[in-house]
């Protein structure tokens, strides 16, 4: 059976180091689904709700490099992977965050330890505080950057850039 | 042939759509006016049929009240006023009866025989019918006046051909004001593309508004436009490539020789000499080389030599031939992301031109952070492979970042190290040439990350 991981993103390509470094320390060969959570606030109009579409989100979010990176880090633990995904999370309180993680069969949270994570778009919230105040299984991953690079969504180069 | 030749798509298309309406006008012209008359026709036949079964039975009505009925002359008499005939059937009386009647003997002759018959003149229709009654066997033929020629033919075929002139007309006008806007803008990109002449190649095309397919023309144009901005530039590129790296060794072939020349000199010195010039003439030989490849390759229009090439294998190349021209230069090759499937580290292209730009982007690195660590990493999505290469050297200024694939432009903090200006732009058209992308970030006094992505074809 695949363990699930859930990972808070702000679909910048530095947050995905987080990943590497967990795939890098797990040392057994089962496979892991991962899902990249964002929270999303959905305006209460019951047209928003009812045209409420995953992938046009994505569409507008822009994610090509953030696809290109994750592709990068599936190629690399080709065998460790077993699928990835975008999930977003439109709840408000920790209650309904408890849902969104049990609705996703998610086994733990991987989230880095002092990188903040920061507003790609106007509907986007992060949601390490919820993480943090929830007792669900979870795992702060250090993170060492070789060289402090603005935030990027474009090149791909801040996944690289880690010592070692 | 000549004027066909001569004619534009617009005069075409107006003569087109014209005559495809004209062709569509007349179809239904001729459909609508037949079935008109059909119709009336029909119509006329039904009420004249009608009008005999009454006659008929007024005139058995008539026979069994009266014993004499009416002689026949009487009757005759009654067509030509009132339009309606009744005779009793007497073989021999069919030829007079027609005679009297102005009527066809063929017509008397199919009523008899078939029941059933129909007549028509220009002014009148005939209908007859043979009733079999107990009493007698008579004939019943009634007439009217051929209603659909005398009063609607003409009405009709009045207005048919003034709607028809109209139509044609209106037509006329509409494909002329649609084959003046529908081609305004291909007029319009021509005088554009005329206007873009090897002078001013940076010029492209503005979309226009509404119009899908007009867009992807220009989208081609702007394209093809890309493209031959890329090649003029590398055109360039290489002559004035050729002409600084050529001379060089040139230079210091000529300013040895000279001085060796000036006495009689010892052998030992003529051996040094010479060693010199063997040297600087292979340097020479060997960017020769190069620079012919490149033309070969890429400037004359012939397809680019490709072959498979595993990139990781190309850079530990690149790193091992950096290594041994300058031994100091230290490189760290991260493979933490190489994908595990060796098979996405395949692309198509042509060695040398990639091992010369990769090693152009590297040694880059090595000379401008002063052999500091230079990181070269790989990692490959499902479509490209994508190398970073990253050093902690002295940057580019921001200011100056848009101006770095200029053939020799050299940045203003550069003053202390040796270039020409060369490399870069020479990698970009390489990267160009394999449909790759390169991105350079920078910021100066910190470092440069170049990051170039290959698709694999």
């Amino acid at each position: 059976m695949a363990q699930t991981i859930l990972i808070p993103t702000d679909f910048s390509i530095g947050s995905l180091q987080v990943l590497k470094e967990f795939l890098n320390k797990q040392e057994d060969n089962s496979k892991v689904n991962i899902i990249f959570a964002a929270g999303y606030t959905t305006s209460s109009s019951i047209s928003d709700l009812l045209f409420f579409s995953k992938h046009r989100i994505i569409k507008t979010l822009n994610l090509d490099a953030f696809d290109d990176a994750v592709k990068i880090i599936e190629n690399k633990y080709n065998n460790k992977v077993n699928l990835t995904k975008i999930e977003f999370f439109t709840g408000w309180n920790q209650r309904s965050f408890i849902n969104f993680l049990e609705g996703n069969d998610v086994d733990q949270i991987i989230y880095s330890k002092e990188e903040q994570l920061k507003s790609i778009h106007k509907s986007w919230f992060d949601i390490t505080p919820l993480v943090r105040k929830i007792k669900y299984k979870q795992t702060a991953v250090e993170v060492d950057y070789d060289i402090e690079y603005p935030r990027e969504y474009i090149a791909l180069s801040p996944l690289f850039s880690t010592r070692g | 042939m000549k004027l066909l030749e001569n004619t534009n798509i617009r005069h075409k298309t107006t003569v087109m759509f014209l005559l495809s309406t004209v062709a569509i006008v007349t179809f239904l012209s001729i459909v609508f006016y037949t079935s008109i008359e059909k119709i009336i026709d029909n119509d006329n036949d039904e009420t004249l049929k009608l009008k005999s079964d009454i006659v008929a039975q007024l005139y058995l009505d008539d026979l069994r009240s009266k014993t004499n009925p009416d002689s026949i002359e009487n009757n005759i008499l009654a067509l030509k006023l009132n339009r309606e005939l009744v005779f009793s059937v007497k073989e021999n009386h069919l030829s007079v009866l027609a005679d009297s009647l102005k009527l066809p003997l063929m017509f008397l002759e199919q009523i008899n025989t078939l029941q059933n018959g129909f007549y028509e003149n220009d002014s009148l229709q005939y209908v007859g019918k043979k009733y079999n009654a107990p009493e007698d066997d008579f004939i019943v033929i009634t007439s009217s006046e051929n209603y659909f020629k005398k009063h609607i033919q003409k009405h009709l075929q009045r207005i048919m051909v003034i709607s028809f002139f109209v139509v044609v007309f209106i037509t006329f006008l509409i494909s002329l004001y649609l084959s003046k806007n529908l081609f305004k803008p291909i007029v319009k990109i021509t005088t554009r593309v005329k206007e873009i002449s090897s002078q001013s190649l940076h010029l492209r095309l503005e979309k226009e508004k509404y119009n899908k397919e007009l867009n992807q023309l220009i989208n081609t144009f702007n394209e093809m436009l890309n493209r031959i901005e890329t090649s003029f530039e590398s055109q360039n590129n290489f002559i004035s490539n050729a002409s600084h790296e050529l001379r060089t060794p040139l230079t210091s072939i000529i300013g040895v020789a000279d001085v060796c020349l000036s006495k009689e000199r010892q052998s030992e010195d003529y051996i040094e000499t010479l060693t010199v010039i063997l040297n600087e003439a292979e340097k020479l030989d060997r960017k020769t080389k190069a620079l012919l490849s490149l033309a070969q390759t890429g400037f004359s229009g012939k397809v680019l030599k490709q072959e498979p090439i595993r990139i990781d294998e190309l850079l530990w190349d690149c790193i091992a031939t950096i290594q041994s021209l300058n031994q100091q230069s230290k490189i760290h090759f991260d493979i933490s992301l190489i994908p595990e499937n060796s098979a996405k580290l395949v692309v198509n292209g042509n060695k040398q031109l990639l091992h010369l730009a990769f090693s152009n982007i590297i040694l880059n690195g090595c000379k401008y952070s002063n052999n500091e660590l230079v990181k070269v990493s790989i990692g490959a999505t499902n479509s490209k492979v994508v190398i970073i290469v990253q050093d902690h050297g002295i940057g580019i200024p921001k200011d100056e970042q848009q101006y770095i694939y200029d053939p020799f432009y050299r940045c203003s903090n550069t003053k202390k190290y040796e270039g020409y200006g060369i490399g870069l732009p020479l990698t970009r058209n390489i990267i160009k040439m394999h449909k790759g992308s390169i991105l350079i970030n920078s910021a100066e006094n910190m470092g440069t990350i170049v990051e170039i992505h290959l698709p694999f074809k």
